[in-house]
């Protein structure tokens, strides 16, 4: 064993970790890797697949090849993060040049993508000081992308990308040999999965075949649903240790009810939602109580998230919510993978918009989603989550949690409320077999409740605020004039530099990345005025203010200047998805429109405020409301 | 025990029973409105029932009120808004009561009876005021009608 070659070793580990602000869970997982490839002896590049994995068979792991080794960290622990730190580690180390990093959703290679940008807070190769500029490869630069044997070389990429239907990926241009032939050639490949499990999964058997053919030294994979990994797993930080040490996630309170005999499915759907909405309340109220002291505190709306059987249902439950429950039509997302079109382009779409609800301006408040979009997506302001009808039981509702445990300021800031995800187990399974259950799953006693609290709505008075019917006492009359507003129109003729903003963003939900685990994941090509003509349409059909006869003309100009600047032609057959491309210039002439004055005329038909006695909640303590003459100051 | 979003009652001219609110420069105002003489009745808009479209989304204003001053009717809408909401060009809050003066000058246009009036007061101002007109002087956004009579004598 070389001196030399430990120092290196020994070097980049301490650079990695003096930057990259690791968490103990990601520490130890790094540790234990920088251990196992000092103990190899040998440089990765300089072994063969076949020493790797004997060599890892005799330190106890699985003798596959390629060689695998799995790192299972719970959602909300910093996988993709851990997955940087390794793979500058093994760069830097001189172990291994070549990199790809597989994700199997165009929601995860998008947010990849945006931190493999130096200037994001989550710069996915630690810091620019470690790496000097890696050439990266999205599936949008396949066409442009030369590998260069003299730098770091990482390519971001789906499974479907290199299962070899893709052209650019599998057959040679004009100016090199083809992508897969480089990557199969070079005595350094390393392959990082993310989302893991979807590749171990025996069912796509394409994905782990193509893996195979291009002879990774190692294949690491990343993933909080380990899947076939005896024998492989490197480091393990479960749900279960992760909640009981209740440091990276949200606290996890299960509210057990099951439900009457007496009452309709739908009748307990919505007494259900209800109570997630009142919970979604407490938790608003709690947030903004918190930012008044502590005005850092993301600015976030707490969003309840309902887990429906299918697609009617799910659909359903948001009319019933704009119609009984006031919410605006954008307040609701019902997200699912749509009833026409291709299942797998409507999840990607439904995902796409599931992932941005954390962003500042959000304004929805209730996601529903059918249960195939479980996962997939991760925001950090889902606080109550409800699933409904027969997925209303305890295993489903640990499922389901994980969607709701990031921490929307990366760690708990001490209010009970705004630290807890509550989930909402309202089916048929009473209080004690809940309880059982998560004795099985979590252990006895103290240990097993600092994992996940578990509540009896009825038996424990843990309610802080009771409803009181307040009534109207001065019945008055209040007609409202019709008044319209008619949005401003900017100039639809765009600068280039905004053209540009399209663009980018066309990449990144580029060219029919379809949804895993379809073996005919080829994409299709279409014909580049149909895609024009497709996406202009979608765009008008979306965009309501939009006049077809007046608008059709200027948008199609813009739609196909962005394809245009993406390198497309009149007469080409290209695979990019219109609907997305749709999305991405609906985005860019709605922030046009929005910037632009609107004109307000009014209209003949006022319409009445009606007023009714209306449903308050009151703090239980209080045995009546407080008279406004009670109070000296306001607090 | 925190005021916040607690309904209050006991008031003199609120459409309901009781009004929740949730800061000071709030229940501040709706003491002011309570006690003018000129204010026939207001209600809290929580839960929402009055909202305006605009181009940054719905405004949603605190308080929807009617004066009546020699016998002129008058309809009002009181928004009260934190100032680190309200700083800066082009934001939200901004955005929103431009809307609002549009709203109102359009019904203002059309001749509409009764004509509606809108203010925006900051926080602090509306803490800092001791009667309705004194804290509408101090509006950082207002549309009035030229007729109609503002908040008691002025």
């Amino acid at each position: 064993m070389s001196a030399l070659r430990d120092h290196s070793l020994a070097a980049a580990c301490d650079a990695i970790v003096s930057k990259a602000n690791l968490r103990r869970p990601q520490l130890e997982a790094f540790e234990k890797f920088h251990q196992l490839v000092r103990s190899f002896g040998r440089d990765i590049h300089a072994l063969t697949q076949q020493d790797i994995a004997h060599l890892l068979a005799d330190r106890g792991y699985s003798a596959d090849t390629p060689p695998e080794l799995i790192f299972e960290l719970a959602t909300g622990v910093g996988k993709t993060r851990l997955m940087g730190a390794l793979l500058v580690y093994l760069a830097r180390s001189r172990q291994a040049r070549n990199f790809l990093i597989l994700a199997p959703r165009v929601a995860i290679l998008d947010k990849l993508k945006r931190e493999c940008d130096p200037s994001s807070s989550k710069y996915l190769f630690v810091d620019r000081s470690l790496l000097s500029s890696p050439n990266i490869c999205f599936r949008s630069d396949l066409l442009s992308f030369e590998p260069d044997p003299t730098k770091v070389n990482v390519l971001v990429l789906s499974p479907q990308t290199i299962t070899g239907e893709d052209r650019r990926f599998a057959f040679s241009g004009d100016f090199g040999p083809a992508l897969r032939d480089y990557l199969t050639g070079v005595e350094d490949l390393i392959v990082l999965s993310d989302e893991a499990h979807h590749i171990g999964n025996g069912g796509i058997g394409a994905w782990r075949e193509a893996v195979s053919r291009l002879r990774p030294k190692l294949y690491l994979g990343f993933t909080a649903t380990p899947k076939n990994a005896e024998r492989k797993t490197i480091y393990s930080y479960g749900l279960n240790e992760c909640l009981k040490e209740g440091r990276y996630t949200k606290a996890v309170k299960l509210w057990v009810e099951p439900k009457p005999g007496d009452l309709t499915d739908d009748d307990w759907d919505h007494q259900t939602i209800d109570f997630g909405l009142r919970r979604i309340e407490a938790k608003r109220a709690a947030i903004s109580e918190l930012r008044i002291a502590r005005p850092e505190f993301p600015d976030v709306e707490p969003v309840l998230l309902v887990a429906a059987r299918d697609i009617t249902h799910a659909d359903a439950i948001g009319l019933w919510l704009e119609k009984y429950r006031g919410l605006a039509r954008d307040e609701i997302l019902v997200a699912h993978s749509g009833k026409k079109g291709s299942a797998a382009s409507g999840t990607e779409r439904a995902i796409g918009r599931l992932v941005s609800i954390d962003r500042p301006g959000n304004r929805v408040k209730v996601v529903v989603n059918v249960f195939q979009l479980s996962e997939g997506w991760d925001v950090t302001n889902v606080w109550v989550i409800a699933p409904l009808r027969s997925l209303a039981t305890f295993t489903n509702a640990i499922q389901t949690m994980g969607r709701g445990l990031r921490l929307p300021a990366g760690r708990r800031i001490g209010d009970d409320e705004v630290d807890t995800l509550d989930v909402l187990c309202f089916g048929k399974e009473d209080f004690g077999t809940i309880v059982q259950a998560a004795i099985k799953q979590f252990g006895t006693g103290a240990e097993g409740s600092a994992s996940v609290a578990i509540v009896d709505r009825e038996a424990h008075q843990i309610r802080t605020s009771k409803p009181v019917t307040i009534d109207v006492v001065r019945p008055v009359s209040v007609s409202v004039p019709e008044v319209v507003r008619v949005p401003g129109e900017p100039e639809l003729d765009f600068a280039p530099q905004l053209t540009r903003g399209i663009s980018s963003y066309i990449e990144v939900y580029d060219i029919g990345s379809e949804e895993f685990g379809m073996e005919d994941a080829a994409a299709v090509r279409r014909d580049f005025d149909a895609v024009v003509g497709s996406a202009t349409s979608q765009v008008l059909d979306g965009l309501r203010f939009l006049d077809p006869l007046r608008h059709a003309g200027p948008v199609r100009k813009i739609v196909r200047q962005v394809l245009e600047d993406l390198g497309g032609a009149p007469g080409m057959e290209i695979s990019t998805d219109a609907a997305k491309l749709a999305l991405g210039v609906m985005e860019a002439i709605r922030t046009r429109f929005r910037a632009t004055p609107s004109a307000y005329v009014a209209g003949q038909q006022p319409h009445r405020i009606e007023f009714a006695a209306k449903e308050m909640m009151m703090p239980v303590d209080l045995a009546e409301l407080p008279s406004k003459d009670s109070i000296d100051k306001w607090k | 025990m925190s005021l916040f979003r607690v309904p209050i009652t006991n008031w003199k001219k609120s459409v309901y029973k009781a009004a929740l609110f949730e800061s000071a420069p709030e229940f501040q105002a709706a003491l002011l409105l309570d006690g003018d003489v000129s204010v026939r009745w207001w209600f809290r808009n929580d839960p929402v029932q009055f909202r305006i479209s605009t181009p940054a989304g719905h405004f949603e204003p605190d308080f929807v009120y009617e004066v009546k001053s020699k016998d002129l009717v008058t309809m009002r809408i009181l928004e009260v808004k934190g100032e680190h909401l309200w700083n800066g060009p082009g934001s939200v809050a901004r955005i929103k009561a431009a809307g609002a003066i549009s709203w109102a000058a359009a019904i203002a246009a059309a001749k509409i009876d009764p004509l509606w009036e809108f203010h925006e007061v900051l926080g602090q101002d509306a803490e800092n005021s001791t009667t309705l007109g004194g804290m509408l002087d101090k509006a950082v956004e207002r549309f009035e009608t030229k007729s109609a009579v503002l908040g008691g004598k002025n």
